[in-house]
């Protein structure tokens, strides 16, 4: 079986998790203090404790990761005890509260402790699932192989449409126009296809303007009217063969763009993982400074 | 506005028109210039950005162009982030070069445009490499983690170190004050505390001492006689043992049964030889009810400065009683009353006729509800027991009090009774009113003393009987004593009820409304004497009481009727702060 983070040495954190999770919700039922169950209970001080030493540690796997030539442990087996423990500290967290809650330092710390795991929870998920749907995205193609198809099935348009100074056109202005969107992250998150034709404008009457180029429907409608109305059996070649070139620039399009966008959300809750477990690191040293500086 | 875009591209240093026919003839009066694909005017060149310039065209044939990315324009060699344009302009956009051509209509604008392209350009497709870093997380992090910091420590902690602020960070809203660093409410009774954290948090990183409570709550009582050795026992007990404040749900006393049962589990070995038995369940493990009354000590002593032995007061002495001991258990009152003769469903005799008595007729809750009032003679009694000791002369009752003023009625009766009954004072005659040096006397000496002799006999015949027979001898106990003369003769036991049968616990009647009289103090109907005891067992509340954790019944921990601050015995300040010199 394929070793992941999820099965990493059998299951060794995930039962490790396990154990800690269920000795700690076994520990809170037991326990009986002389107060409702709240932080400062000896309960309290130690899953305080342990929860707090838990995100100390969770947090040492962002350096962990970046330095590639450490041998402390591989990066499968902190990705796995990252993962595990992670979960098994908000438990323990939540118990340690003793479920109060308020407007307050200590509360805000637990908020984002939630927004860490759930965050951290959307990263598994990601993990376990988009690298496979990107291979099925792309056909087993890698991207650069995509690309070189697209710019293959272009320069075959550009070759076949010196017809007309019309078709010259229209392709190259759709060629140019082909956009696959911006680079940064919220653009590759909407993988929108913002290509645009420039139609018309050969005569007075007819001035040019911009279309969306939606999928390439632009095109392909352009071209099929102008195959309808061609009186020569060559031209209505030409024209059909264009065709079937912007069927196919479009899917290979298609693909590209889903491919970008799962690459992104690949990422993307990283964004909201690694910046608040920063601010939660924040939160944890002043819940604990304030705890005891008004005792 | 017309524009008409004749595009030619230099190629290899030489330029050329790409084609004779790239005229394209466009209706718009915002002429987009830019690399994106949503531009009207296109350019692939090097420099140019997504969506670089804008020219506009006004009603009356003017040109503007304007820079809408930060590069700017350059309008003939000058870099410019807007110009008006004339015929003849050369605009460089990135490594484009536009010339805006005289046109012979004022409504269009011709603009050649030269675009460098080199002869292997790939088109160019947005982001077709590896996806973008997007935006960097450090920047985030860093401000998230510095921002939480100095808004939710650095801030309120500046208002320790800076009084000056700590005022204003906390009455002001939004401000974040240390107000933010409390776990959780104060009991409504500390309100007034409001978010002055300082009042009772006064060390830094040290617990709440006892001292910031006694600042208000000076007058709190000791668990024991502080005089007595027993406050060394609870030298370390803080009142955060008990009292602890931003715990949910707020309450001021934390009810663990194991704060009393610390103790009370084994107070043998906290004091050896003491009386006070262990207790640490109500349901399972608490003694039987020892109940206190109040037994005359039967010795008379006589008040200083009056040797008159009926002016005595009785002294009374609280004595615990044990239901185990059956012998024992029997109050003292000196009260002769059957309650089941009172409750006959029958009916007692009354001056308006039979009358059906319940216990509500004498047992009257106090304003509180908490406690009756006590039972007396002229409220409870004197409605159906008239104290006449003639029973055709309704004029001839004795006061409830003390014997010397019934017998002194009793004579004055009789006097009465001797005059009328001589004719001195007959009708007719007349009361002949004495003056002074002018005495007329009514009867001569023999005749006062035959009077007296006869008035003496009378009173004393009548209280003898009243006191051995009925009225007095009805409710009270009354004892000869042996050699007495006289009134001497008997003496009337004083009469004390039990008013608080269990001084260490509270009980509330008013708690109990829902229950009936006879359901807890079930004997009272067949009770014949008054020195049986009524008040129910342990027995009877285990009924409904459970222990601090019973399920099924009314869980009743220490606290419901055990205070832990006893009335009367000493400040807990004195003990602490400035303590009494201990009684060994």
């Amino acid at each position: 079986m394929h070793q992941s983070f999820v099965n990493y040495r059998n299951y060794r954190y995930g039962t490790i998790a396990t154990i800690a999770t269920v000795a700690t919700i076994a520990a809170y039922m037991l326990d009986k203090p002389r107060v409702p169950a709240n932080g400062g209970t000896w309960l309290g001080y130690t899953l305080g404790t342990v929860a707090g030493l838990l995100v100390i540690f969770l947090s040492l796997f962002g350096i962990r990761k970046r330095s590639f030539r450490s041998r402390v442990g591989t990066a499968i087996g902190w990705l796995s005890a990252h993962v595990y423990l992670g979960i098994a500290a908000l438990v323990i967290a939540t118990l340690h509260s003793g479920m109060h809650f308020g407007a307050n330092v200590h509360t805000a710390a637990y908020v984002l402790m939630w927004v860490v795991t759930v965050s951290g929870c959307w990263g598994v998920y990601v993990y376990i699932r988009y690298p496979g749907l990107m291979t099925r995205q792309r056909g087993n193609l890698r991207r650069k192989e995509l690309l070189q198809q697209i710019s293959e099935l272009d320069q075959r348009s550009l070759g076949l449409a010196n017809i007309t100074t019309r078709v010259e056109a229209l392709i190259g202005d759709s060629v140019r126009r082909t956009d696959l969107g911006d680079p940064h992250l919220r653009a590759q998150l909407r993988a929108r296809d913002r290509s645009y034709l420039m139609i018309g404008g050969e005569s007075a009457s007819q001035p040019a303007h911009l279309v969306p180029n939606f999928g390439n429907h632009a095109l392909i409608e352009q071209l099929a009217e102008m195959r309808l109305n061609a009186t020569d059996e060559e031209t209505r070649a030409t024209l059909q063969n264009l065709l079937e070139c912007a069927g196919a620039k479009a899917a290979l399009l298609q693909r590209l763009r889903r491919e970008t966008k799962l690459a992104a959300m690949l990422r993307v809750w990283l964004f909201i993982h690694v910046p608040v477990c920063c601010a939660l690191l924040a939160a944890l040293f002043t819940h604990v400074i304030t705890v005891f500086l008004y005792w | 506005m017309r524009f008409c875009l004749l595009r030619k591209a230099s190629v290899g240093g030489t330029s050329k028109p790409t084609s004779a026919a790239r005229g394209l003839l466009l209706h718009t009066r915002r002429l987009t210039i830019g690399s994106g694909p949503s531009q009207h005017l296109q350019l692939a060149a090097a420099g140019v950005d997504d969506r670089h310039a804008v020219l506009t065209a006004s009603a009356l044939g003017g040109l503007r162009v304007t820079s809408v990315s930060g590069r700017g324009v350059g309008v003939n060699g000058r870099r410019e982030s807007r110009a008006r344009l004339k015929p003849g302009d050369v605009l460089q956009i990135g490594a484009a070069k536009l010339t805006i051509r005289p046109s012979r209509s004022r409504r269009a604008v011709i603009l050649e445009v030269y675009e460098p392209v080199s002869e292997d350009s790939e088109p160019d497709y947005g982001h077709t490499e590896q996806p973008a870093p997007g935006p960097r997380m450090s920047p985030w992090s860093w401000a998230l983690s510095l921002g939480f910091a100095a808004l939710f420590l650095l801030l309120p902690l500046s208002g320790l170190v800076m009084p000056g602020i700590q005022d204003p960070l906390r009455e002001t809203p939004l401000l974040p004050s240390d107000a933010l660093w409390s776990p959780g409410p104060l009991h409504t009774a500390h309100q007034s505390i409001g978010n002055r954290c300082d009042a009772c948090h006064l060390k830094a990183f040290e617990p709440v001492r006892d001292k910031e409570c006694f600042a208000c709550h000076a007058s709190v009582q000791h668990h024991v006689n502080i005089k007595t050795a027993d406050v060394s026992l609870f030298q370390d007990t803080q009142c955060t043992a008990c009292h602890m404040e931003h715990k949910q749900p707020a309450a001021l006393v934390q009810r663990d049964p194991r704060v009393c049962t610390d103790c009370h589990a084994d107070l043998g070995r906290m004091k050896s030889g003491t009386t006070v038995r262990n207790a640490t369940d109500f349901g399972t493990s608490h003694p039987e009810f020892r109940l206190t009354v109040l037994a005359s000590t039967n010795v008379y002593q006589t008040s200083p400065g009056n040797v008159d032995a009926s002016e005595t007061t009785p002294s009374w002495q609280a004595v615990r009683l044990d239901r185990d001991d059956p012998a024992n258990f029997v109050e003292h009152s000196h009260l002769r009353f059957s309650h089941a003769q009172h409750l006959d469903p029958k009916g007692v005799k009354s001056p308006t006729g039979e009358r059906i008595l319940g216990c509500q007729d004498c047992h009257r809750p106090n304003s509180s509800g908490r406690d009756m009032l006590p039972i007396r003679m002229e409220t409870n009694c004197s409605g159906c027991h008239s104290l006449l000791f003639d029973e055709h002369d309704p004029t001839s009752g004795v006061p409830h009090g003390k014997l010397e003023a019934v017998y002194k009625t009793l004579r004055e009766h009789f006097s009465h009774e001797y005059l009328e009954q001589s004719g001195s004072m007959s009708p007719g005659v007349g009361r002949q009113a004495r003056r002074p040096g002018n005495e007329q006397r009514a009867m001569s000496e023999a005749e006062q003393r035959r009077a007296r002799d006869w008035v003496d006999t009378q009173s004393l015949k009548i209280a003898r009987e009243l006191l051995e027979k009925r009225v007095c001898a009805n409710c009270h106990e009354v004892t000869r004593v042996p050699g007495g003369i006289g009134l001497e003769q008997w003496r009337v036991e004083p009469v004390q009820l039990t008013a608080n049968w269990m001084p260490r616990a509270r009980f509330d009647h008013a708690a109990h409304i829902s229950e009936t009289c006879v359901s807890c103090h079930a004997r009272a109907p067949e009770s014949k004497h008054a020195t049986d005891i009524l008040i129910p067992g342990i027995a009877r509340c285990r009924e409904c009481h459970g222990g601090s954790e019973s399920p099924a019944k009314v869980a009743s921990d220490c606290l419901m009727c055990h205070p832990f601050h006893v009335p009367n015995r000493g400040l807990w300040l004195r003990t602490t702060a400035n303590p009494a010199p201990v009684e060994r």
